[in-house]
């Protein structure tokens, strides 16, 4: 009776496992649980960080939808996100279709230099492609002067028209690696049965990229598709760190946006009301995104 | 098949274009840190170059302070590291292994986890490090660190704690085995490269970290790495050569951890995506 009784509780519930979850809850809870609480109640007042906290109701909300640096910020979002789900996504595939699938040596060691902007901190990644740009002395500068194209140097990050272009060539070169990596397993998962059939049918490379290598990594594609647009959608660092947002308010992006009302201006209620709308905005994404990708999976 | 060897010499140039693309600015880089201003102006950046200036390395090391940096960067990414090793490690074995009743609670809680991004709780953060006197700490970076990173280390391990064999956890309940031991003597050496891979995931995070320690750190000798290059650079704009050997300094030893544990990391790398 004894023994039974004392299984039957063992397979209820386990008291160790509380032990086990409880640092997760207690860190989890204090460290993002309650700020976020804490976010959503700040968003409906103009508090301003020191003194007693006021409600206005959803008059934050409401200015949100008529600041104009929202939408410069949006725009450049949005702006981010078109290109960071095209370029360095289509870089990557390639990439790594040529590492797995063309028998070439050396893969390893490839695949190795290409990821190596990932491990880079992005200050250290602001230092180097803030000489690049460098309009009097940097490379690029110097190479184009080399090429006899001086009428086409420029402050790039100081000009209105360049400074995204900028800021995005660096992006890409900081994201493609991990595409490259993800879409290299992603290929080498591929029944290879598949390429031999291929093969057998007189199909060339290209043919097999097209027919076998893009619709076996379709799940892999949704994956870096919904890292890429919640990324874009969080850029802040290279912004940061390249730009501070200028020249004017060109190369603002919406967490650039919502440091510097809740940090600088001290507008900590209004800063609430961007964080909150941008991850609104990141949550429904991401449930599209996992919607389509089950919907896809199921047909 | 004839048709593939003409390519191959294509793929090759493809290849070696792709990895110029990513080496030349690291590249460009290191140049720079090894030249001077002065030769700079004069000479160009590529022209001329007959010294090499190794003391800048030297001068920027100590000009930027960059040893209490790295003590800090350490200290910080320690604490953090064996935070999310730990508490991912037991939640994911309770969650893949234990039953207990709020099971369910906790899944959500950790899926929730693996979406929230950092704005959204940012700001009230900042205040309550304050109330809590903890800001310009250390600790205001390691905990939030912690906390957020678990969900992702817990949603990782628990993968790989479901795919132990239920038989080899039943036998050594049956030899008397406490769930500590179990876990430490059985899962712990199965999963040890999952581990691993978390391990240099959360190390390369935390490292790299920019937002969370430019808001909770305030004084300059609790700077990280990251941090203190930030501020250097907006000391010393006119020279770009010592801010770039800071640079450098700052980028060798993850490149150092990356070259050692690379299989790791790429291995771990795919199996997350793969699997998330």
């Amino acid at each position: 009776m004894d023994g039974i009784e004392i299984n039957r509780k063992k397979k209820k519930t386990n008291p160790v496992a509380y032990v086990f979850v409880l640092p997760t809850i207690v860190l989890f809870g204090i460290f993002v649980i309650w700020p976020l609480i804490q976010t959503v109640y700040l968003s409906f007042s103009d508090w301003s960080g020191i003194g007693a906290i006021e409600f206005i109701g959803f008059g934050n909300y409401l200015e949100f939808f008529k600041d104009p640096q929202v939408w410069q910020s949006f725009k450049n979002n949005v702006l981010w996100m078109v290109v960071s789900c095209t370029v360095p996504i289509i870089i990557g595939l390639f990439q790594a279709s040529l590492l797995v699938n063309s028998g070439i040596r050396h893969s390893k060691v490839f695949q190795l230099i290409l990821f190596l902007p990932q491990v880079f901190s992005s200050v250290v990644a602001a230092v180097i492609w803030s000489w690049i740009y460098n309009p009097i002395l940097g490379p690029l500068s110097s190479v184009m002067e080399a090429l006899g194209l001086e009428k086409w140097i420029m402050p790039w990050l100081g000009n209105e028209n360049t400074v995204m272009i900028a800021l995005l060539i660096m992006s890409i070169w900081c994201g493609y690696g991990f595409n490259t990596v993800v879409y290299s397993a992603a290929i080498q998962g591929i029944d290879s049965d598949l390429y031999e059939a291929a093969t057998m049918d007189g199909c060339g490379p290209f043919r097999k990229f097209f027919s076998i290598t893009i619709p076996c990594v379709r799940t892999t594609s949704t994956t870096l598709l919904m890292f890429s647009l919640i990324g874009s959608f969080r850029v802040f660092d290279i912004v940061y760190q390249m730009t501070k947002g200028g020249p004017g308010y060109s190369s603002y992006v919406l967490s650039y946006h919502l440091y510097n009302e809740a940090f600088i201006k001290s507008r900590v209620g209004y800063g609430s009301t961007i964080a909150v709308i941008l991850t609104i905005f990141i949550l429904i994404i991401s449930r599209l995104f996992l919607r389509v990708r089950e919907g896809g999976d199921e047909a | 098949m004839r048709k593939k060897k003409n390519l191959k010499p294509a793929v090759y140039a493809a290849l070696v274009f792709c990895c110029l693309c990513t080496l030349v600015p690291c590249v460009l880089i290191v140049i720079t840190s090894l030249r001077t201003t002065g030769e700079i102006v004069r000479d160009g950046l590529f022209g001329n170059i007959t010294t090499l200036h190794w003391e800048n390395y030297i001068e920027a090391w100590k000009v930027g302070h960059f040893s209490t940096y790295f003590l800090n960067s350490i200290f910080i990414t320690f604490f953090s590291v064996l935070g999310v090793l730990l508490f991912s490690l037991i939640g994911a074995y309770a969650m893949a292994v234990l039953n207990f009743k709020g099971k369910g609670i906790y899944k959500t809680l950790i899926v929730m986890g693996l979406v929230i991004p950092c704005e959204i709780i940012v700001i009230p953060l900042f205040y309550d490090m304050q109330s809590m006197g903890l800001m310009d700490t250390h600790w205001a970076v390691i905990l939030p660190t912690v906390a957020m990173n678990i969900p992702f280390g817990t949603f990782l391990l628990s993968g790989f704690i479901k795919d132990i064999p239920k038989s080899l956890l039943e036998s050594a309940r049956m030899d008397g085995a406490s769930e500590w031991r179990t876990l430490w003597k059985i899962v712990m050496p199965i999963i040890k490269p999952a581990l691993i891979s978390l391990l240099i995931f959360i190390f390369m995070w935390t490292w790299n970290d920019f937002m969370l320690p430019n808001i909770m750190i305030r004084s300059q000798e609790m700077r990280t790495l990251p941090l203190g290059l930030d501020y250097f650079r907006g000391k010393n704009t006119q020279n770009i050569p010592l801010i770039a050997s800071a640079s450098n300094i700052i980028a060798l030893p993850v490149i150092i951890i990356y070259l050692v544990f690379q299989k790791n990391l790429i291995k771990g790398m795919m199996v997350g995506a793969v699997k998330g």
